[in-house]
């Protein structure tokens, strides 16, 4: 009938422990040679951390128009058939399973190849990118803010048939 | 020992187990938050930083019956925060670490992670009602 005093002694209880919570973090990480800051520009971050391997959407627009060029698209079979770049191949990553490493082995060492998944915070691009740069390929190029990016600024699409 | 103690002391072994990898790794559980595509980035490492600290302490209360109530209702929605991420990500088909339990990248696949939060969930729903239970029969109504 009078649920008041106990929502309000949960609610106390809880703001309570959210406030431990927040001044013990911050505290410790202030204290701590390995405190990171508060707040960080990810995604320059996650670019950055790409080095010359990152390729803005612009310039993927550009070498999409080029012959020889190929994309390839790290995500798995469903979100490739919902969509994808114009032409790229799907060879979805999973960097914790042997086969898979093994089938992006098939891409072509002499083309230049554009890999991306779903958006700028995927990580399977940048992973397919270190697997294959360390089986010797030399012409990767990773497009940083992956699909979500391509369509947001009218990159050509396809969808499987 | 009643149920009800099993029960939450239980629930509380949970969540201090899963603050304590990414309490002490706090840049690489950021990177977590981050790839799960969630958060504006000014907020990702606050996040990052006070998350754990809430699970243990929420833990920790949880194990000594202390502030039962409160550390019981944030574990509850915890764990609905933590389900619906989860839930998006798989519905989005983003594959990324969960970042449950610890901060390696080779996580549980999804849906096994989406079980394993739904019986916890469920414990964290139980446990909830228990203390409620009890704290209404402990408060004294006006």
């Amino acid at each position: 009938m009078r649920p008041r005093p106990l929502l309000k002694l949960g609610l106390r209880e809880a703001a309570l422990l959210i406030f431990l919570s927040v001044v013990l973090s911050l505290g410790i990480n202030a204290l701590r040679t390995d405190g990171i800051p508060l707040s960080e520009n990810w995604t320059d971050k996650t670019l950055r951390a790409l080095g010359d391997k990152a390729l803005d959407l612009s310039r993927a627009k550009a070498l999409h128009a080029t012959a020889g060029i190929l994309f390839v698209d790290a995500r798995e079979a469903e979100s490739y058939a919902a969509g994808h770049v114009a032409g790229a191949v799907n060879l979805p990553y999973d960097p914790f399973n042997p086969q898979s490493e093994q089938r992006i082995l098939s891409l072509p060492k002499d083309r230049w190849l554009v890999l991306y998944c779903s958006s700028i915070s995927c990580p399977l691009a940048k992973q397919m990118a270190e697997a294959l740069t360390f089986n010797g390929y030399d012409k990767v190029l990773i497009m940083a803010e992956g699909f979500e990016g391509w369509r947001k600024a009218g990159g050509p699409t396809g969808e499987a048939k | 020992m009643t149920l009800r103690a099993v029960l939450r002391i239980a629930l509380g072994l949970v969540f201090v187990v899963a603050s304590l990898d990414k309490a002490l790794n706090a840049s690489a559980f950021a990177a977590i938050v981050f790839n799960f595509n969630l958060l504006p980035d000014h907020m990702i490492n606050v996040v990052a930083l006070v998350l754990p600290w809430l699970e243990l302490l929420t833990g920790l209360c949880l194990i000594f019956d202390m502030l039962t109530l409160g550390a019981a209702g944030i574990a509850l929605g915890l764990m609905c925060v933590f389900m619906t991420a989860l839930g998006l990500n798989a519905l989005r088909g983003l594959d990324v670490a969960c970042g449950c339990f610890s901060t390696d990248a080779a996580g549980a696949p999804g849906l096994w992670s989406l079980g394993r939060d739904a019986g916890i969930l469920l414990l964290a729903f139980t446990v909830f009602r228990c203390e409620a239970i009890r704290a209404r029969s402990n408060t004294r109504l006006p």
